[in-house]
């Protein structure tokens, strides 16, 4: 990310040279390879979706889509896969939180990236485990080399919601102490119940607040950088999502909507999630040799999650879920240029997890405390020639995992009438290797090709293993496996790109097999409960297979006029059953028509009208959920925006609306679309000062 | 390579210190006290006087009495089969107990606004029930702790008799009134989860009873 070079160039002893002292190149590069299948989003696209939740930013990247719950809980689903199978990169360090949950969103606040960039294949040699499915970096705006302070401010309206975000950045360098520079950044989200086209949702609204510091230093052959970031948000739960047994459920679907009806508040009660998320990152790079570099980065992250829920009594002040897991990261990587076609990168990656449930809930722990130690050791080499660069990689893991936790045995109670505990955990050790081939080829001046063969791998997660309680709002029982074993997937991935002055072109077609992929599916019994009868679902291991394409396009039809088109299909089986696995998101295509256009003092302006469509999932299993996929839908949207710029100052506003035609409908991905359509018309402001 | 040198062994240092840190706290047992133990329900005959438009329910001495129990998992014991008599008014009371036994009734009094219990499964005609429960200041409400059930008929066959106390979603409670006691659409209606779900086989019987 830091791409300064400090060069030091002495002169020839001649009369008319010049002895430069140091001279400072600054650019930005790609963090990845050309081997590797990626996608960028840079601060001009993210600035249309500023105050948008993570996985709803990156849903513009064709074959990303978001699992939602509800209308305050976004993960992005890459190919078909999400949650603990793809890898979040925070700043270069590798988010950890409890992934494991559907309804456990990332802990990030995008309004810090300058950048976003999606890989898509399953990078695990020099990441590590779980980038099954990709990897995400969201990467903050590098630290200022030239003295002097700049910033910006962002401010965010959206009317549905009627929701505030406002965010600020400022950043500079220090002439007295040349080297030295610093960024503090802090966002703050307001929002309340979300409308559908037809209806509020209750108990929607969220607040958030997150903030972050950085300090650098650069000198000729060093740069250190120490980062802060925390996260925290209280985001309600939609009211209607509280459904007990099947019966509740069934007749949630029958009535189409919800049968209560709510008005417009800023208040968030329970249920709810507060989550307190602390980044703390040191990082360290040395040139060691003009052909060798060395970089350090260790990171510290604790996550404090806590869940609310209806309870008996007065409860509902308590959490019914309370868990801190404390993580450091540990990563080190050697690079050394042989020669100029050849690098070679070898490195170590460390994470030791600590995870306990605070106790005071007064309720069953869902997953136990837990120690966890991951050590990986790899190897990349890349080899470069003018129209060519290959890249192979190989990795070494071990993981350890010891859990241990106390839960409610609800089938058996001792003679008093009163309950029994049972101790369970166990310590398991997981060893995988993994592996990756890269290879990018420049057809000629337009055309580009690229493929990549990787092997990622993850452990089973606390849940998998160790699960065994009322999954709430779900209305049925999940019950884990501790014999569980690690999922393996291959990813082949291929990308064909082709870029002129007047149509830009790319296609990902991927194949995706795993094996051992762990899944729920109902194990045909039921738990009989004082409160009714809830449906077991139990973890299990089979083989699946994942295919799909990506396809992506801008045509400057005029000098002013384009047209982009955005397509995704993926194709998802049980390959042991034969089955369609659930959830995965059906083929959709967005386009837009957009103008450019100058006008006066103001550049940059654009009106740009879009479409998406999403088709109705055809491929399920029927009886193995609630109900039948939802129909497919249309939606519309119109944007429109312009800079003003004076001197080094920039003022940039965009407007919007999505869902123009207050359409009511429902998404695949949301899972609670038994219960609610989804988010009506929003028309949305964003004010943007840079100086 | 000396600087790799003393660079890698800082960072083993590092490392080993990481891996000695980390350390879980053991497992403390929680006492899952949302989870409620055990319910019963008691019948006790009284008699049911009319009064204007409303009722009065006075005991009677030496009047049937019969309490069904049920266990942790909703359950009664097995082959219960209670036989309810024509033209006779019970009155129905609630007792559930927490985890560790202790009676927690009150605590669905106390938020009378999001509970409410439904009487379900007779055929239409044959039970007529009234909440007769009352709040802190001795007002009226309707949750179904206590209650008066009148079996207006017999029925030829036994029915399985369910009683649901629900926990209503915030604002739901507002929309039912006592005339919804058997509302077969409850879950449709009504949004929000079950805190109590008991069944049994119940027979309304001719005033002299009958024998299986």
């Amino acid at each position: 990310m830091l791409c300064c070079c400090g060069i030091i160039l002495s002169a020839q002893e001649q009369p008319d040279t010049i002895k430069l002292q140091e001279v400072g190149i600054k650019g930005k590069r790609s963090l990845v390879g050309h081997t590797s299948i990626s996608t960028t989003l840079h601060q001009r696209q993210l600035e249309t979706t500023r105050g948008s939740a993570l996985g709803e930013v990156l849903k513009s990247i064709a074959g990303v889509s978001v699992l939602k719950t509800g209308a305050t809980i976004a993960k992005p689903v890459i190919h078909g896969l999400h949650s603990n199978r793809i890898l979040i990169l925070n700043n270069g360090v590798r988010l950890e939180g409890q992934a494991w949950g559907a309804e456990h969103a990332p802990e990030i606040d995008p309004m810090i990236a300058e950048r976003m960039q999606l890989i898509k294949g399953a990078e695990s040699v020099r990441y590590g485990a779980e980038a099954i499915g990709g990897l995400v970096m969201v990467i903050p705006p590098d630290l200022p080399v030239e003295p002097g302070i700049g910033g910006s401010i962002h401010t965010i309206g959206s009317s549905n919601g009627r929701s505030f975000s406002t965010s600020a950045m400022l950043n500079g360098a220090l002439r007295s102490l040349p080297g030295f520079s610093w960024r503090v950044q802090g966002s703050y989200k307001k929002a309340g119940n979300i409308k559908t086209a037809d209806y509020y949702l209750g108990n929607t609204g969220l607040r958030e607040f997150n903030y972050s510091a950085a300090l650098g230093y650069i000198s000729a052959k060093a740069g250190y950088e120490v980062y802060y970031s925390q996260f925290s948000t209280n985001l309600g739960i939609l009211y209607s999502a509280h459904a007990g047994t099947l019966e509740d459920i069934a007749a949630r679907i029958a009535a189409g909507r919800p049968v209560e009806n709510y008005d417009f508040t800023y208040a968030v009660t329970a249920p709810r999630q507060r989550i307190l998320h602390h980044l703390a990152k040191v990082k360290a790079h040395y040139d060691l040799s003009d052909h060798q570099s060395m970089e350090v980065i260790y990171g510290f992250q604790r996550n404090h999650r806590r869940e609310f829920d209806f309870r008996r009594g007065d409860r509902e002040a308590l959490p019914i879920t309370d868990l801190v897991l404390n993580t450091h990261t540990l990563n080190l990587e050697l690079k050394q240029q042989r020669d100029s076609n050849f690098n070679i990168a070898y490195g170590f990656n460390s994470v030791v997890q600590v995870n306990n449930n605070v106790p005071g809930t007064l309720a069953n722990t869902f997953i136990p405390n837990y120690d966890s130690f991951t050590g990986g050791l790899f190897l990349v080499q890349k080899w470069t020639g003018k129209l060519w660069e290959l890249e192979a990689g190989l990795r070494y893991d071990f993981k350890l995992f010891d859990a241990a936790g106390y839960r409610y045995q609800y089938n058996s109670s001792d003679t008093s009438g009163g309950i029994t505990e049972e101790y369970y955990g166990g310590q398991r050790q997981f060893h995988n290797v993994t592996g990756s081939l890269g290879a990018h080829y420049k057809l000629s001046a337009g055309w580009q090709l690229a493929s990549n063969l990787a092997l990622a791998w993850r452990a089973p997660t606390a849940n998998e293993l160790f699960s065994n309680g009322l999954h709430h709002g779900a209305g049925l029982y999940e019950v884990g496996d501790p014999n569980l074993k690690s999922e393996q997937g291959y990813k082949w991935i291929n990308s064909i790109k082709y870029l002129s002055g007047q149509l830009s072109i790319e296609l990902d077609a991927y194949a995706q097999y795993i094996d051992n992929y762990i899944y729920t599916r109902p194990g045909l019994s039921y738990r009989q409960a004082v409160g009714g009868t809830y449906p077991i679902f139990r973890y299990q291991q089979t083989n699946a297979s994942f295919m799909g394409i990506d396809f992506s396009a801008v045509y400057r039809v005029l000098a002013f006029l384009s047209y982009r088109i955005n397509a995704a299909a993926v194709r998802a089986k049980d390959l042991n059953a034969d089955q369609y696995l659930p959830y995965i998101p059906s083929d959709r295509i967005d386009q837009s028509l957009r103008l450019d256009f100058n006008f006066r003092a103001l550049s940059e302006s654009y009106l740009q009208l879009g479409h998406g469509y999403v088709a109705r999932q055809t491929r399920y299993e029927p009886g193995s959920d609630y109900t039948e996929p939802p129909p497919a839908y249309h939606l519309f949207s119109l944007m429109a925006g312009s800079t003003y710029q004076t001197g080094r100052q920039q003022l940039g506003i965009n407007a919007g609306v999505d869902n123009l035609f207050n359409k009511g409908y429902r998404e695949y991905m949301n899972r609670y679309r038994y219960y609610t359509h989804d988010i009506g018309r929003n028309i949305s402001l964003r004010l943007v000062y840079k100086f | 390579m000396n600087k790799l040198r003393n660079y890698s062994l800082a960072i083993l240092v590092a490392i080993v210190a990481l891996t000695f840190n980390a350390c879980k706290k053991d497992p403390a047992p929680e006492l899952p006290e949302e989870e409620i133990g055990k319910a019963s329900l008691t019948f006790v005959e009284v008699e049911r006087e009319a009064h204007g438009d409303h009722f009065h329910y006075n005991p009677i001495v030496g009047g049937d009495s019969l309490t069904i129990a049920f266990d942790g998992n909703g359950l009664p014991p097995a082959g219960t089969h209670v036989h309810l008599h024509e033209g006779a008014t019970y009155k129905l009371s609630l007792k559930a107990l927490d985890f560790a036994g202790r009676e927690i009734q009150q605590e669905f009094l106390d938020k009378h606004d999001i509970h409410q219990a439904f009487l379900l499964g007779a055929p239409d005609g044959v039970l007529t029930y009234a909440y007769a429960d009352r709040d802190k200041e001795n007002k009226k409400i309707n949750v179904g702790v206590k209650g008066y059930l009148t079996v207006d008929e017999h029925t030829d066959n036994g029915f399985t008799f369910r009683y649901v106390l629900r926990h209503l979603n915030p604002g739901v409670k507002a929309g039912i009134t006592a005339e919804n006691w058997n509302d077969v659409n409850f879950a449709a209606k009504f949004a929000g989860a079950n805190d109590l779900d008991l069944k049994f086989d119940l027979h309304p019987v001719e005033e002299d009873g009958h024998g299986h």
